[in-house]
């Protein structure tokens, strides 16, 4: 996506070929952003990349093809689906959603509060952490564990909102709002 | 031959009589960068791809409804990140298990021009990637592999910019925490030397 060259020539020997400034501007932000990384991070930077994983021969010169094929027979690959845990992981959440709502302040009630907290790393901690490490497992734990009342994080509606949208599977809340 | 823009494409495609050649060319134009990202995130070929098939079936599907808001490449990239992490999210395979097999591929172990050491470190680098939680291990890998910019991930993943930066910044530390306990006891000195 970045290694390839997207400007054309232009006609007007004045002006930057089409889609200069946008390539000089990736560019750019690539060498910075790298130099940024690989000071913070001098023995990452300092290793050779691994090597590039290879494809089996022919693979890409096949792929287009089995793909019209798929479509055309109407067979789309399915990947092994844990539907009836992800439904009941959704709805211990949204139960938790439903039982730590306090009406009074609209937020939930934890070891940190709001205040204490900058918003910066609030935000950070939502929008990266909070999404990031609940996995499964961390769902199970949640399924397996209907009482547990000691979440160590304070969030506002709008932000448990936001959340809930940007990571529940929209095809199994359907189903399981269907289901009831 | 002359490659057709992705703009070029997508009219061949919403024409029509030949959306089944514009798509082939789509997926031909795309498919390699689509599948190194998939492949560095799950390792394993069978499961890239059937991941990167999936991508393309969706592709299909919702590109009549495309409306070039973005990028067709950043909108490709949308669809494998997330049906990648879904995979994962689905899948409690044992990631060790790939890479142990990834070292004994062929594919993979062609050349002399990486000793024995600089293997060892590069085994413990993709061991350290794979604790990685899921999206942290999509951001690392968009970032160190694929070197593309928080801007354009923030495109790909809907996620601000400050939040990919903290992210990534929080996995190379991780990584480097792993890659330099144990018996390798790396320095960035030391780590040069096995290049």
């Amino acid at each position: 996506m970045n290694s390839n060259s997207t400007y054309q020539p232009s006609n007007d020997s004045l002006s930057a070929p089409s889609g200069y400034h946008e390539e000089f501007h990736r560019n750019l932000m690539q060498k910075l952003e790298r130099d940024e990384w690989q000071n913070e991070a001098p023995v990452l930077a300092s290793l050779n990349k691994p090597r590039e994983l290879l494809a089996p021969d022919n693979y890409f010169a096949a792929l287009p093809e089995l793909v019209q094929n798929k479509l055309s027979s109407g067979k789309v690959v399915s990947i092994q689906s844990r539907l009836w845990f992800r439904l009941a992981a959704a709805a211990a959440i949204i139960a938790l959603v439903v039982n730590f709502l306090r009406p009074d302040t609209n937020e939930f009630s934890g070891e940190i509060s709001l205040s204490e907290v900058e918003q910066s790393t609030l935000d950070n901690y939502l929008d990266v952490e909070f999404s990031a490490y609940l996995d499964e497992d961390d769902l199970a734990e949640i399924v397996s564990n209907e009482n547990n009342r000691s979440f160590s994080f304070s969030a506002s509606t709008e932000e448990l909102t936001l959340y809930l949208e940007e990571e529940a599977d929209t095809d199994d809340m359907a189903e399981l709002f269907a289901e009831n | 031959m002359i490659e057709k823009s992705d703009k070029e494409l997508l009219a061949l495609f919403l024409q029509g009589d030949n959306a089944n050649k514009a798509f082939s060319l789509i997926v031909q134009k795309h498919q390699r960068k689509l599948y190194a990202i998939i492949r560095r995130v799950l390792i394993d070929h069978d499961d890239t791809n059937d991941v990167l098939q999936n991508t393309f079936i969706k592709a299909w599907n919702g590109l009549s409804s495309f409306r070039e808001e973005a990028q067709l490449s950043t909108w490709l990239y949308r669809i494998a990140s997330n049906e990648t992490l879904s995979f994962l999210r689905q899948s409690k395979r044992d990631r060790h298990l790939s890479i142990d097999q990834l070292y004994t591929d062929s594919n993979y172990s062609v050349g002399n021009a990486i000793g024995p050491s600089a293997e060892e470190i590069e085994k413990k680098l993709h061991h350290a990637i794979q604790q990685l939680p899921e999206k942290q291990r999509l951001v690392f890998t968009m970032k160190y592999y694929e070197d593309l910019t928080y801007e354009q991930m923030s495109d790909i993943l809907g996620t601000s910019v400050g939040a990919l930066k903290a992210s990534f910044h929080i996995a190379a530390k991780k990584i480097e925490e792993e890659i330099t306990n144990g018996a390798l006891n790396l320095s960035p000195a030391n780590a040069s030397n096995n290049k």
